[in-house]
């Protein structure tokens, strides 16, 4: 298993490589660069454009320009924000929070509504229900969350009032349940698309386990039904979840940050947005290899606990 | 799925003998919704061709005097928004720039994911490796943030933003070929057109290509609808199709902020932008049972 895991950190790392190789080349290579904001600012001369370039050391060849940057993210120095000259580093670190209780409240609603419909949905296959689960799921699939956020605004905030519009809460007032107030139409938008996933992927791992021998042989040896599908099924369906749960992540941060948007929560995806409209490259570039890292960061975790829980794993 | 209602199955299969139905478009009629996501995509299509021609008002066409009218309250059908702009003339148009760059993308993805995966597939070894631990790494940003930061870097319109959804879709289509591919090059009629002296590219894109079509159909029909979703979220974030060019993303651009005093300013576009993408993506799966030849037996 050590050296499963170690193979895994191996591709892992460079997985991480290539990233920040393409980050790179993304912000560098299109027309104007990082310093294209300023090119169309009025006053700008081109030697003054020469200048910041040479101040910023974007003068230099594209690979002492990666290596000096590849170098400082590993030290720790993701660079300076242009907005507020704050290490790019602090300011995702202080956003962060944020979005992870988000993520975290839609993972849970996933977990807990649609792993509970996948599960009822294959132990009854072919049921009304199950179908209506299918076909529930493929529609949340196919409605854009931003829309879903506005829809849910309309209905809870404006006609009927039980949910505050946006943001976090009132300036100074850090209850936590003025905060659990607000974290409810947000993490119920963010949860649909979670949801639809997790129970269409629940149901076909239950489908999986159902299928297996050993379900033949607890029937066979006359345990009760309840007992076959609750000890034997579910917990051999749930293992292949885990690996899931690091799967969806680059969806989870995709929808985050949709989701900040519509509801003003302060987090990471909102922090994203506001840095493409001040075209501050330092802080974009961090975020993109960020969302990256966690990625990453997510399906190695999620594969080597798999490993741990599932000794089938180990023999492949 | 079989009820009591009569199918499209039922009546097609009562047709004279001698015409019989191929075992694919037989499977595809079992699934009833995505009869109906062909029926729903075919009318859209329809509509928004057609539609702003037969339309009484032009989607640009200024109507001061019926600002925020709601729908069938007036004489704007569906209703029109700050500007009294016919909302309905407005999605019809918008759906034709939206459609359009969920088929372009598709096509472009499709061709360059094919490409990449036939290439990297056949040759395999280092060359390959290297090339799907690329697409590895960049499956590994968030579609959206990378969409948003190529349309900060780039100036948006129509051709652009295709291009930069296309650019974030080829990768998964490059995966499948690429799977499929490793397992056909060690099938015998590979051995049989190399030995006959057939050209790598000729094996590649002559021998190898046409047995991976099904999955192909498949994934580029699920691209079409996840085109038409990601060009709605960068346009309603302001980075995409911009105004006064509608699509049905940057409709809903405006519309949070008279969420209070015109809510079907906000409603319509996302129920267009839903039902198309549900539409296909029904249509997306009724293809993957039907051209796979296993799920008879099921």
């Amino acid at each position: 298993m050590a050296r499963y895991i170690l193979q895994r950190l191996g591709q892992s790392l460079i997985l991480l490589w290539l990233v920040t190789l393409i980050g790179f080349l993304l912000l560098h290579l299109t027309p104007g660069g990082p310093l294209s904001q300023f090119a169309n600012t009025p006053g700008m001369s081109d030697e003054d454009l020469r200048r910041l370039a040479a101040q910023l050391g974007l003068d230099r060849p594209l690979p002492v320009q990666y290596l000096d940057w590849i170098g400082g993210l590993l030290s720790g120095d993701w660079g300076r924000s242009y907005r507020d000259n704050a290490p790019v580093l602090a300011v995702i670190g202080s956003r962060i929070g944020a979005t992870f209780q988000l993520m975290g409240t839609a993972t849970l609603i996933a977990v807990l509504v649609g792993g509970t419909a996948g599960i009822i949905g294959a132990v009854r296959r072919y049921s009304l229900f199950d179908q209506m689960v299918t076909i529930g799921t493929m529609i949340a699939l196919s409605i854009p969350t931003f829309w879903f956020g506005l829809v849910v605004i309309y209905l809870f905030s404006v006609e009927l009032g039980w949910l505050p519009p946006g943001n976090i809460g009132p300036v100074g007032n850090a209850s936590l349940l003025v905060f659990l107030h607000h974290l409810i139409g947000p993490s119920m938008v963010l949860g649909l698309v979670t949801t639809a996933l997790w129970s269409r992927f629940m149901r076909s791992s239950m489908l999986d386990a159902l299928s297996q021998d050993y379900v033949r042989t607890a029937r066979a040896k006359g345990l009760p039904e309840r007992m076959v599908i609750g000890t034997h099924v579910l917990r051999n369906a749930l293992l292949p979840m885990i690996t899931i749960a690091g799967l969806e992540l680059p969806t989870l941060l995709g929808g985050a940050l949709v989701t900040e948007t519509v509801f003003t929560w302060p987090g990471m995806g909102r922090l994203f947005l506001d840095s493409i409209e001040y075209r501050d490259y330092p802080v974009v570039m961090g975020m993109l290899i960020f969302a990256a890292v966690l990625v990453i960061l997510g399906s190695l975790i999620a594969d080597v606990l798999h490993t741990v829980a599932d000794p089938r794993v180990r023999l492949r | 799925m079989s009820g009591e209602a009569v199918t499209a199955l039922d009546i097609l299969e009562e047709a004279p003998r001698g015409r019989r139905l191929s075992p694919t478009l037989r499977r595809f009629l079992r699934h009833r919704l995505a009869v109906l996501g062909v029926f729903v995509i075919v009318f859209l299509v329809l509509a928004c061709a057609a539609g702003p021609y037969l339309a009484s008002y032009g989607h640009l066409q200024l109507d001061m005097r019926h600002r925020f009218q709601p729908p069938f309250a007036g004489p704007h059908l569906l209703g029109s928004d700050e500007l009294g702009r016919d909302q309905l003339a407005r999605l019809l148009m918008a759906g034709r720039i939206s459609l359009t760059i969920g088929l372009a993308a598709m096509v472009i993805s499709v061709a360059v994911g094919s490409v990449v995966g036939v290439v990297a597939g056949f040759l395999g070894g280092a060359v390959g490796g290297v090339v799907m631990r690329l697409v590895d790494a960049i499956l590994c940003f968030p579609a959206i943030f990378l969409l948003l930061t190529l349309a900060a870097l780039i100036s948006p319109n129509i051709v652009t933003i295709t291009l930069i959804i296309a650019l974030t879709a080829w990768m998964e289509v490059a995966r499948i070929v690429y799977g499929q591919i490793r397992a056909l090059r060690e099938m015998d009629f590979v051995a049989a057109a190399v030995a006959a002296g057939s050209t790598p590219l000729r094996i590649m894109f002559r021998e190898l290509l046409p047995n991976v079509t099904g999955p192909i159909i498949v994934a580029a029909t699920l691209i079409v609808a996840r085109g038409i979703l990601l060009e709605s979220y960068v346009s309603y974030l302001g980075y995409g199709i911009q105004p006064p060019v509608p699509s049905w993303g940057n409709m809903l651009e405006k519309a949070q902020q008279y969420l209070t005093t015109a809510p079907w300013l906000a409603i319509l576009p996302g129920v267009m932008i839903t039902l198309t993408v549900a539409s296909i993506n029904f249509v997306g799966d009724g293809l993957r049972d039907a051209l796979d030849p296993r799920s008879d037996q099921r």
